[in-house]
């Protein structure tokens, strides 16, 4: 992450309380990313098992500061930070969720690409081509998201 | 072309032992092991699962029939170094894998990373139970050489000189799962390509050029 401070805000894209597989829910752990657009590639790739119920959450990382962080050494990629709590309880944590279609639409309106048919086998590639977002623009991103969350 | 629930791995690179340290103590390998940055999973994989056809790149087309290596998923993690009991549809991991009898040319020649990341030359591992030669212009076009090579060898380690039209159609059904009707049209296109001329009657036999 970014100067490894960590960022306001973690993005985790999946289908609405998905409970996670179990590995997540034993040990514990939930994986987000501090890149919303990443994570919607996510829940894109989820778009086929629920299409109204692929959706992006969104959590304030000071509303998680009780969990703790699981150190991930292979980050790059995904922007991936994992904290060390079930799914479920994570959903508890966050602001809501935004469907992807409406997600969709914020990202296109400033201008930034969301339109993509995500499957597990290129996944890699499209978040290996996701251009980087500084922090200002995730912060006007997610005010653009608050009023369509739910 | 794989079936839709075929168990496959996509490796993306080699794994350079230094990253596999940080999640993982014990990195030590066999010559015929290796670890490796395994794509996103898009089935469930069980330890101990045994692949023996190698797919090359996005179109994952093959490269390496069955009989010249097989290779078994040993140890499976995920990027928190958590050990897995099975491979999760979803997951990428990184996997310990043995080769037998060694480790192919063209794993060693993947690049070795400290991370996954997107290689658009990832070579897949498969069983080839989940293989179908369903798409005829792609068999044509890209595995009737692999396809010749493999049966004569295998038809040779069986000592057959000479067989039917059927017996290579059931031999190629029973390694490839093609169906007949493609069976057919490769066995024709080998003997259009003069691989397979006809020997006296209804039998057959392979020419002795290997040209591919």
């Amino acid at each position: 992450m970014p100067g490894n401070k960590l960022p306001d805000f973690v993005f985790r894209g999946t289908t609405i309380n998905y409970p996670g597989n179990n590995n997540a829910v034993q040990l514990p752990y939930t994986c987000t990313s501090f890149h919303p657009v990443k994570a919607l590639w996510f829940a894109l790739e989820c778009l086929h098992l629920q299409p109204d119920g692929a959706v992006v959450y969104v959590a304030k990382t000071r509303k998680l500061s009780d969990f703790n962080l699981i150190y991930n050494h292979f980050n790059r990629l995904e922007n991936e930070i994992g904290f060390a709590m079930a799914p479920v309880d994570f959903y508890a944590c966050c602001e809501g969720y935004i469907h992807v279609a409406n997600f969709q639409r914020v990202l296109a309106t400033n201008g930034i690409e969301a339109y993509n048919v995500v499957r597990k086998d290129n996944l890699t590639r499209i978040c290996r081509e996701t251009p980087d977002l500084n922090a200002k623009k995730i912060v006007t991103l997610v005010e653009q998201m608050l009023p369509l969350l739910r | 072309m794989l079936r839709e629930k075929a168990n496959i791995l996509t490796i993306q690179s080699k794994a350079k032992k230094s990253a596999v340290k940080h999640i993982w103590p014990d990195v030590a390998t066999d010559a015929n092991q290796g670890w490796f940055f395994i794509d996103y999973a898009v089935n469930e994989v069980a330890l101990n699962a045994k692949f023996d056809v190698l797919l090359e790149g996005e179109s994952k087309q093959l490269i390496s029939g069955p009989g010249s290596f097989s290779v078994k998923l040993l140890i499976c993690l995920d990027q928190f170094g958590n050990k897995l009991s099975h491979m999760p549809e979803g997951y990428k991991t990184l996997c310990k894998l043995e080769f037998t009898p060694n480790i192919p040319a063209a794993i060693k020649k993947l690049p070795s990373l400290d991370q996954w990341d997107y290689n658009p030359r990832a070579l897949s591992v498969a069983d080839h139970r989940d293989i179908e030669l369903a798409t005829p212009d792609v068999v044509l076009n890209d595995l009737v050489g692999m396809v010749y090579v493999q049966m004569k060898s295998t038809f040779e380690g069986a000592r057959i000189n000479a067989f039917s039209k059927k017996d290579f159609v059931a031999r190629l059904e029973s390694v490839y799962h093609t169906h007949t009707q493609n069976g057919d049209r490769i066995l024709e296109s080998l003997m259009q390509l003069g691989k397979v001329t006809r020997k006296s009657g209804d039998l057959l036999e392979f020419a002795e050029s290997e040209t591919y």
